[in-house]
């Protein structure tokens, strides 16, 4: 059944009526006639349908209207007030930045926010924009046209903001109308469907008008607590939050994973609990978590239990999760000072792609000796897989007994991977092992370096 | 002032960047409905039942459109009559249209399709071109006797090279709106060139007396995908709003454009080369193979550039080149920028790269001394007489980026040592272009483009032109072309929208050839209508033409009388009109049958320095920067060519390493983008862009056309960059990790096996 929702969309207010799973891209396209975002996927790929929400770039044909409601909407139509252009948009026109125009409206929204951007997570500097820190912002949106270098230039080109029309440009939260834990496990028992960053379930597919539970307005799964022993992450954090929280500093392995996840319009969605319970072979954060020997919190009809992360993934896409159970948080280890992090996605390109094959590495040094290994892999089997062996290997060993090379062989010989349309057998077993051989000597360089 | 060379905004900016601009999707048609498409699910076969009874069962408003219900020929006109609209007895390829659904939703159209029952009864496939015996094309040239360079070579010099089917990858799919009238059909579509659509459409429908209107939407992107690609999703559209006797909206999803669209032409390329003990080229044996796939579409003139560009930017006094194009049963393959010359040139690179090692000789030096001068002569025994820029180019890339110093380097330090090193290494590759501006041959005698121009009573100046902006730029050059041809203000000009019913055929906005061939069509047209006004005006003031001139939007007389303002002129003695033909210069002829005369007018040269790490951990590239030189006989929007040259740079870059359409048994494996793989910002590398102007002096202010040659090599120096540092030589593209491991894999072997 559709409801009535009243959206902001560049100022105003908007009501609509939609079923609650209906794409943001076909209301603000069909209902409200702004046709300026493009779909040129309709999975997430390509940000020609990027928008802001909250000041924060989305795609929108994975954002169910549901989830868009009393959230402050940009699109490429609001930048300009009236006639007048907004520099950044003047800046596309006379620098060559736009050609076919299909990708121009996402990249715009996106390189406002980027150059609004003023909080502190690795991608800033909208005063002296910096040419990698703008290819990472639009690692999300794809353009054929100009090979980048004019889209570069014209953001270059374009003059910086008074830094308080950028505080005006971010919108503070609005009040969302929590959902008890307890009513969502219920209506999960009946047959809801839950969501959170939708990133992955929009690509599936489901019916508009389906009963959901939106894990994002259930307070218990949100917040990240960095306490002494323990990181407690809530499983409706995004992959943004994260990055930009403290406790990213002390858990490296997994702040380099939400990095390498899709391009930033999927960052600000898609959430860690999302990612685990997907359960997809080539999950970015995965191995980290496993590396990290994360726990999990989860509730469901029977009442609160906890498990070892390592425990979670029982199949291809299988979860040890019960009917009506939900990742409430995700409990990690604060990891003692001075452990080696490292994390590797070898993906099909540079940004925004899938993994071919995903390690991450988390160790001790304890004087000369590497102890308390953990090596976690994605895309070398069913499911992620911690590499046991390799790690037995390598426990409490000094330089002389873990070697480097013989560790990249073991981790070899520990897994069975496939051909797909991604990459082939062959390749992922011998980058699997070159990755963990570069990791292990990582350690011993970073050894090296630290006491020298 | 002159508007030509200057780099004012693009017309069309505007709208595309405040959101406005009206795609084809975003166009709102009142009661239309929405079509979607039923696929064979088999490579070949005999199609036994198209059953649409259990679909009509399911939704009883739907209208339902097969190879039974076609009013005319079921054939879509190309080149030879052998595409179906609707396959009706037998289907050549896998995801071949056999019937047509329309509803009043996109949902219900797209169940109702599910629902409609195909029975094929399944045939071998022919898949490969090893198992490809049906020849749909062909051509040669011969150019001295090869037989006799080769008793003169010191060296005879040997290889293959090989590529796949390449995805156009434009943002916005293909779509199209037909829309039915009384007695007509207007389409409306994203498209590149109206009036294939519109013959295309006028033979559809062949004695029902439509008459058919084609207008082009603003368009997403097309790189060739939307050149013939459009007359079938057109007239799929145009039967079901006939049908319906309602508009029709025939949107693809991303998924049925890279299944249903067509490819780049998969290639392999056979080179046997003669050469002396210094280098120079004496013989050139060169076979070349394209898998045309299912149907002919273009194929025979996909080859036919091919093959001409095939032999490379180089003298060679004894050539032989044989083009064969062969049948398979896969989805048909067609026009993509660069037409052919992009597989057939990155061949010979390679193979000038191989000849390097074999000789000892570095590839810079190589190219300089066999690359075309001013005088020489063409396989096709075309005299270059002008505008030779082959080594202008080559000597501007390889400074700019300090080519030779790098590569000696990079080659000494590294290439041995790599896989011991535990850092990316570092390489640099050089590859050289030539492409051949506008149509092969005698094709724009054939072609006669015409283009008009008017001047309106309001004083305004109206462009009339089919010539189709997608991304180029169209609309911003030939508005600059006729400002300067009749001494106006940019302010004045106005691009009309590409509609077939009022702009006439100035032929496919394809081949590099709009600004050469179209928008010398329209200087002329636009120097002729003011020549009519002035005269005009002299008539009025009673003096002879030759005293008017207008300067500043003014008429004056030779003595400096003040005679009217431009505007007044037009209203006094518009509207004026002049419609211009394309005349192809007299004794430029060229012979199809022996390949011998002037192939193209004039031609672009370019060069491209690939500079690139190698990740010896995993064999990823990583693109650092691109310089392209590139001679364009003149800029006319420098800024617009530039960005034509880096955009189609990283296309020719990313189809060298990264892009691959995976095709199994007749199917694309990689049928999204998720898994179609193609650059993002972040494999992008920094562009060095260097515009050299050396004008043909038959072209329009000399531009040569920039559309396809960035395409051509950029292939070649990224697997040259790679080679230098690696070792690697990829015989087969895209370079990927994937390939560079068995490559690594076959040389550690040799290694350890001398034997």
């Amino acid at each position: 059944m559709t409801y009535a929702y009243t959206l902001k969309v560049n100022g105003r207010h908007a009501p609509i009526q939609a079923d609650p799973m209906r794409r943001l891209l076909d209301v603000l396209r069909e209902d409200l006639g702004l046709t300026g975002a493009k779909e040129g996927c309709g999975e997430g790929e390509c940000g020609a349908c990027a928008v802001l929400l909250d000041g924060e770039p989305v795609c929108s044909c994975l954002v169910p209207v549901t989830q868009a409601e009393g959230r402050a909407i940009t699109t490429v139509e609001g930048l300009a007030e009236d006639k007048d252009l907004d520099p950044l948009q003047e800046a596309f026109v006379t620098e060559g930045g736009v050609q076919c125009g299909a990708c121009t409206p996402g990249i715009l929204v996106t390189a406002r926010a980027f150059l609004d951007n003023t909080r502190d997570h690795g991608r800033p500097l909208r005063r002296d924009p910096d040419r990698d820190h703008i290819r990472e912002a639009l690692a999300g949106n794809l353009c054929r046209c100009t090979g980048y270098e004019p889209i570069l230039r014209s953001i270059i080109a374009t003059p910086a903001r008074p830094p308080e029309e950028c505080e005006r440009a971010a919108v503070v939260l609005p009040p969302v109308q929590p959902l008890p834990l307890a009513d969502a496990i219920t209506r999960l028992v009946n047959g809801a469907t839950p969501i959170a960053g939708c990133t992955d379930l929009m690509v599936q597919g489901i019916d508009p008008g389906a009963p959901i539970v939106d894990l994002l307005t259930i307070p218990e799964l949100s917040g990240i607590e960095c306490g002494d022993d323990v990181i407690d992450i809530g499983a409706a954090t995004t992959f943004t939050e994260f990055r930009e929280h403290p406790a990213a500093g002390a858990l490296l392995a997994l702040d380099d994973a939400a990095a390498m996840v899709g391009g930033w319009q999927i960052q600000t969605r898609a959430t860690i609990g999302g990612n685990i319970a997907t359960a997809s072979p080539a999950g970015d954060s995965l191995p980290a978590l496993l590396a990290l020997d994360a726990e999990l919190v989860l509730h469901g009809p029977d009442g609160p239990r906890t498990i070892p992360y390592a425990e979670m993934h029982t199949g291809y896409r299988q979860t040890a999760l019960r009917p009506g159970e939900l990742i409430v948080r995700i409990r990690v280890p604060h990891p003692p000072p001075g452990t080696f992090h490292c994390f590797r996605k070898v993906g099909t390109r540079a940004a925004q792609a899938i993994s071919k094959v995903v390690v991450a590495m988390v160790a001790r040094p304890e004087g000369r000796r590497l102890t308390h290994v953990r090596i976690a892999a994605g895309s070398v089997a069913d499911r992620p897989i911690r590499l046991r062996a390799t790690e037995a290997l390598l426990e409490g060993q000094g330089p002389g007994g873990a070697h480097p090379e013989a560790a990249g062989a073991a981790a070899r010989a520990e897994v069975s991977p496939i051909d797909d349309v991604r990459s082939t057998r062959e390749y992922r077993s011998w980058v699997l092992g070159r990755v963990v051989s570069w990791m292990v000597r990582s350690f011993w360089m970073s050894r090296t370096f630290r006491s020298g | 002032m002159t508007w030509v060379g200057s780099s004012p905004p693009r017309p069309d900016a505007r709208a595309k960047v405040d959101g406005t601009a009206q795609y084809v999707a975003d166009l709102s048609v009142p009661g239309a409905w929405h079509g979607w498409t039923v696929r064979s699910p088999v490579p070949r076969g005999r199609i036994t039942i198209i059953d649409v009874d259990p679909a009509r069962a399911a939704d009883g408003e739907i209208v339902v459109v097969t190879a039974a219900d076609l009013p005319g020929p079921n054939v879509l006109q190309v080149i030879k009559d052998d595409w179906p609209v609707l396959a009706d007895t037998r289907c050549g390829h896998l995801n071949e249209p056999l019937a047509l659904v329309a509803a009043p939703t996109r949902e219900r159209a797209r169940a109702a399709a599910a629902r409609i029952r195909v029975d094929v009864e399944a045939e071998t496939p022919v898949l490969t071109l090893d198992d490809a015996d049906v020849e749909l094309a062909s051509c040669s040239i011969d150019h001295g006797d090869v037989e006799t360079g080769f008793a003169l070579a010191d060296h005879v010099i040997e290889g293959t090279f090989e590529s796949g089917h390449h995805e156009h990858a434009y943002i916005e799919p293909q779509g199209v709106i037909a829309i039915p009238g009384d007695g007509t059909l207007e389409v409306i579509g994203s498209l590149q060139c109206p009036y294939y659509l519109h013959h295309a459409l006028v033979h559809l429908l062949d004695g029902t007396g439509t008459k058919i209107r084609v207008r082009q939407a603003v368009t997403g992107g097309g790189f060739g995908g939307k050149e013939e690609f459009p007359d079938m999703i057109g007239a799929h559209a145009a039967l079901l709003a006939r049908a319906c006797g309602r508009p029709v909206k025939l949107i693809y999803d991303r998924h049925e454009d890279i299944i249903g669209s067509t490819k780049r032409h998969p290639s392999r390329v056979r080179h046997r080369t003669g050469v002396a003990a210094d280098g120079t080229l004496v013989a050139q044996d060169i076979e070349v193979l394209l898998d045309a796939g299912a149907y002919v579409t273009l194929t025979p003139v996909v080859l036919s550039r091919a093959v001409i560009h095939a032999a490379g930017a180089y003298r060679c006094p004894h050539v032989r080149i044989r083009g064969r194009a062969l049948k398979t049963n896969t989805p048909p393959n067609g026009a993509f920028r660069g037409f052919g010359a992009p597989q057939s040139e990155t061949a010979m690179e390679r193979q000038m790269d191989r000849i390097g090692r074999q000789l000892d000789i570095d590839p810079l030096t190589l190219r300089l001394h066999n690359a075309y001068r001013e005088g020489d002569v063409t396989p096709t025994g075309q005299v270059l007489d002008a505008s030779v820029s082959a080594l202008e180019v080559l000597e501007k890339a390889a400074a700019k980026s300090d080519f030779s110093a790098k590569w000696a380097y990079y080659e000494s330090e590294y290439g041995a040592a790599f896989r011991t090193q535990w850092n990316p290494c570092n390489g640099i590759g050089i590859a050289l272009a030539w492409h051949g501006a506008g149509f092969t041959g005698d094709g724009e005698r054939r072609l006669a483009a015409k283009a008009a121009v008017e001047i309106t009573t309001a004083g305004r100046v109206r462009v009339l032109v089919a010539s189709t902006d997608f991304g180029q730029g169209t609309t911003a050059v030939l508005a600059q072309m006729v400002a300067d041809g009749l001494g106006v203000d940019l302010d004045r000009i106005d691009v009309a929208e590409p509609d077939t019913d009022h702009v006439p055929d100035s032929g496919p906005t394809v081949a590099s050839r709009t600004v050469m061939i179209v928008g010398g069509v329209l200087t002329r047209g636009a120097m002729k209508l003011g020549r009519k006004l002035r005269d005009a005006v002299a008539s009025a003031a009673g003096i002879p033409p030759d005293d008017v001139v207008l300067t500043d939007d003014r008429y004056r007389s030779a003595d400096g009388t003040d005679l009217s303002s431009f505007d007044d002129a037009a209203r006094r003695h518009g509207p004026l009109r002049v419609e211009e033909t394309h005349v192809t210069p007299a004794g430029k002829t060229f012979d199809e049958t022996t390949y011998q005369g002037t192939a193209y007018p004039a031609y672009g040269w370019a060069c491209n320095v690939v500079e690139l790490t190698v990740d010896p951990d995993t064999l990823e590239v990583d693109l650092e920067k691109v310089t392209v030189a590139c001679d364009v006989g003149r800029a006319i929007h420098p800024v617009l060519c530039a960005g034509q040259i880096e955009g189609g740079a990283l296309q020719a870059v990313a189809w060298g390493y990264l892009e691959e359409v995976k095709c199994q048994d007749g199917r694309y494996l990689n049928d999204r983008l998720q898994t179609c793989i193609i650059p993002t910002a972040r494999d992008a590398p920094d562009f060095e862009t260097i515009l050299v102007e050396n004008p043909a002096p038959s072209n329009p202010h000399g531009a040569k056309g920039v559309g396809e040659i960035p395409m051509d090599v950029g292939a070649a120096a990224t697997l040259a960059a790679i080679e230098n540092a690696t070792g690697l030589a990829a015989a087969s593209i895209p370079a990927t990790p994937e390939r560079l491991l068995t490559l690594l894999q076959e040389r550690d072997d040799a290694k350890e096996d001398p034997a």
